[in-house]
């Protein structure tokens, strides 16, 4: 019986070069669309105007401006020193808190200052528009 | 004449050499398609502001865009809040209480105050704004 071929085995190598082009295209594709930033959330209730303005607890006003000043209770403080103001009068965390900015004032300020406030616990904030657009010197 | 033949010799030796390099670049595919997330839809013009925030942002939350010049953008495309709304009332949808709001941090309050109106008008009862890791001190 004729168990083997007589015809000579011919040894085919796969070709690697389609594979390599294959995972590098797929290298490119997925260091282009990845991102490495981990996002966070900032989140702040919506109240309607009654909720804090009826509110019986404290009410902490904030006024701030364009060039990160801050007029907060007939008081005007650098905007890295709401820290310390807010640790010195020590508000409760029931305190409601208004912060009317300035048209100009870019967000990344009124983030700061929820910051500062949000670090100690203050979580009632309400952000409305500052009617009257004067700096704090002009008080 | 010119010799057609291949030579497998020399070129089992060369693909022999690229195999480490095929290994490296499988180790590279999966450390980008594990460690990495897509930027999915998102506006690459938009720079959250920093904030010390530790709250991760959750999938599956209705996010509007809000570019330093004011246009509002709903996935990927140009809206206002009122019609964003409509868009949800539709569909027979209700109107999220809670929305994602991924605004430029230089967008001025003349710009995001009157979108945060227009949500509180819709009785939007939570807006969460995207920003990026500080690590400075407070």
């Amino acid at each position: 019986m004729l168990l083997q071929s007589h015809h000579k085995k011919v040894l085919r190598r796969i070709s690697l070069t389609p594979l390599a082009d294959l995972v590098f295209i797929l290298l490119v594709f997925f260091i282009l669309e990845t991102s490495f930033t981990q996002f966070r959330e900032l989140g702040f209730n919506v109240p309607e105007q009654k909720e804090t303005g009826e509110s019986a607890g404290e009410l902490l006003n904030l006024e701030l401006f364009e060039d990160g000043k801050l007029w907060i209770q007939g008081e005007a403080i650098g905007l890295h020193e709401l820290g310390a103001y807010l640790d010195k009068e020590s508000f409760v965390s029931e305190t409601a808190v208004i912060i009317e900015v300035h048209n100009k004032a870019p967000l990344q300020l009124l983030v700061r200052a929820m910051d500062q406030l949000k670090s100690r616990e203050l979580e009632k904030i309400q952000i409305l528009p500052l009617e009257k657009n004067q700096g704090p010197q002009n008080k | 004449m010119f010799d057609l033949q291949e030579d497998t010799k020399p070129r089992a030796h060369l693909e022999g050499n690229i195999i480490p390099i095929i290994n490296m670049t499988f180790l590279l595919l999966l450390f980008f398609i594990v460690a990495g997330n897509f930027a999915e839809n998102m506006n690459q013009d938009i720079f959250p502001p920093q904030s010390l925030s530790e709250t991760i942002t959750e999938a599956a939350v209705v996010e509007l865009q809000l570019t330093r010049e004011g246009t509002l953008l709903w996935e990927g495309k140009e809206t206002t809040v009122p019609a964003w709304a409509a868009g949800f009332r539709a569909d027979g949808l209700p109107v999220p209480r809670k929305v994602r709001l991924r605004a430029d941090g230089g967008t001025p309050a003349a710009v995001f105050i009157p979108v945060l109106e227009d949500l509180k008008y819709l009785q939007v009862s939570r807006v969460a704004l995207v920003t990026v890791s500080d690590g400075s001190p407070l």
